[in-house]
């Protein structure tokens, strides 16, 4: 299944990230858990908003791998600047940005619910012409 | 039709998709694997960045105890040449018994009698705290020890040991990180107070209503463990008792105060 190989991509990316820090037990300053989770969220934010730009028809590679690479670093480079002059800007971030990312949800669910429909409908009117031509050809026989 | 492809342009993305999901999962791995290491490092003033290097801590506390032996056998010597002196004429046993007095009132010797233990230890339970609503444990800090000592002295305890460190005029009682240190001692939890005196006045004192427990009981009564003991032997103090800066006033009608420091400052 093609549908799931980001799924499984992202499993593996998480495992093996967690497998070689853990092995080698590379450790981060504690002060960067805060800046590596916004850089987390603002990936997760371009990943969903890219689905979304893709099932609009507006996706384009260079806007999203330029808007992942420098949304990762401005989120986790302005939580770090908020902490430096003393305003919680790590808040923001993640304010902003689960906001998009609910959006963004929202979004792509209501596309499908709405081809889901759309299907059933098809379908429908489908078994509804069926029947008719099969009344239809019924009362041809009767009449003959 | 699938889930990465547009109806409108029928390009699909699988592939850039994936990469970038490939990435956010290394970034993902680091943050859970940070967090996961900042929550088990615990949080708030009380236990945070303090990643002691054990071993050197190990080192330095065997050391510590070395020199405590070597202490105690020169401790011993000297109250062993004094015992010698005080079987001389009755001038010098006289001296000698005034010394052993001063000594003892000093905190210089072990004390024996009867008195209460207190034992105050860590929250076991882990409750909200602060504005932030950061989970805490309820943890013993140097002011409660102080309070407690202080409470203790109020109620006429003639001697006090904490954690096997006796309390004297110059006794310090501090948090140097996640330990407290008693006489410069590092201590850990639970902290034993040992108090000799009178026993229902101790008790009454630390049941004061509004007393030092009243916060503590508050948030756990599990900390704190008293009880009254028939024969306590608290420790002599282990540090030197000698003043660098401080001097007594010269003695009045002595023949000569050559050796105290001021007459040298005035020469």
């Amino acid at each position: 299944m093609k549908a799931w190989l980001p799924v499984a991509s992202l499993a593996a990316g998480f495992g093996l990230g967690s497998f070689v820090l853990l092995k080698w037990k590379i450790q981060f300053a504690p002060e960067f858990a805060v800046y590596l989770s916004v850089a987390a969220l603002a990936g997760l934010d371009t990943v969903f908003g890219g689905i979304r730009a893709g099932i609009e028809g507006r996706f384009q590679n260079d806007i999203f791998a330029s808007g992942f690479l420098l949304n990762t670093l401005l989120a986790a480079g302005l939580a770090w600047l908020g902490d430096r002059i003393g305003v919680s800007l790590a808040l923001v971030a993640v304010l902003t940005l689960g906001t998009r990312v609910f959006l963004n949800l929202s979004l792509i669910r209501r596309y499908y619910l709405n081809k889901l429909a759309m299907a059933r409908t098809k379908a429908q009117e489908g078994a509804d012409l069926a029947q008719a031509q099969a009344g239809a050809q019924l009362a041809a026989q009767q009449q003959k | 039709m699938s889930v990465y492809s547009s109806n409108i342009t029928h390009r699909s993305f699988y592939w850039q998709i994936s990469a970038v999901c490939f990435i956010l999962g290394l970034i993902l791995a680091a943050a859970a694997v940070t967090a996961n290491q900042v929550s088990r490092s615990g949080n708030g003033f009380t236990r945070t960045g303090f990643s002691y290097d054990v071993r050197n801590f190990v080192q330095a506390r065997n050391k510590d105890a070395d020199y405590e032996t070597v202490l105690k056998q020169k401790s011993d010597y000297i109250t062993n040449l004094e015992t010698k002196l005080s079987k001389g004429n009755g001038a010098t046993s006289l001296l000698s018994k005034t010394l052993q007095e001063t000594r003892f009132s000093a905190g210089l010797t072990d004390a024996l009698g009867p008195g209460i233990q207190i034992v105050l230890a860590d929250s076991q339970k882990t409750q909200i705290v602060g504005v932030d609503g950061m989970k805490q444990s309820i943890l013993i800090h140097d002011s409660d020890i102080n309070s407690v000592v202080n409470e203790l002295k109020a109620c006429g305890a003639e001697a006090i040991a904490v954690n096997g460190q006796r309390i004297v005029a110059s006794t310090s009682i501090r948090c140097v990180g996640p330990v407290i240190h008693v006489n410069g001692v590092p201590a850990a939890p639970p902290y034993i107070i040992q108090a000799i005196g009178d026993q229902d006045a101790l008790m009454g004192g630390m049941n004061l209503p509004g007393g030092v427990f009243n916060e503590l009981r508050h948030f756990d009564p599990d900390m704190i463990r008293m009880e009254k003991r028939s024969n306590l032997k608290l420790p002599a103090f282990g540090g030197s008792p000698k003043m660098r800066f401080a001097h007594p006033p010269p003695t009045p009608g002595a023949d000569s105060d050559k050796d105290t420091p001021s007459s040298k400052d005035n020469q």
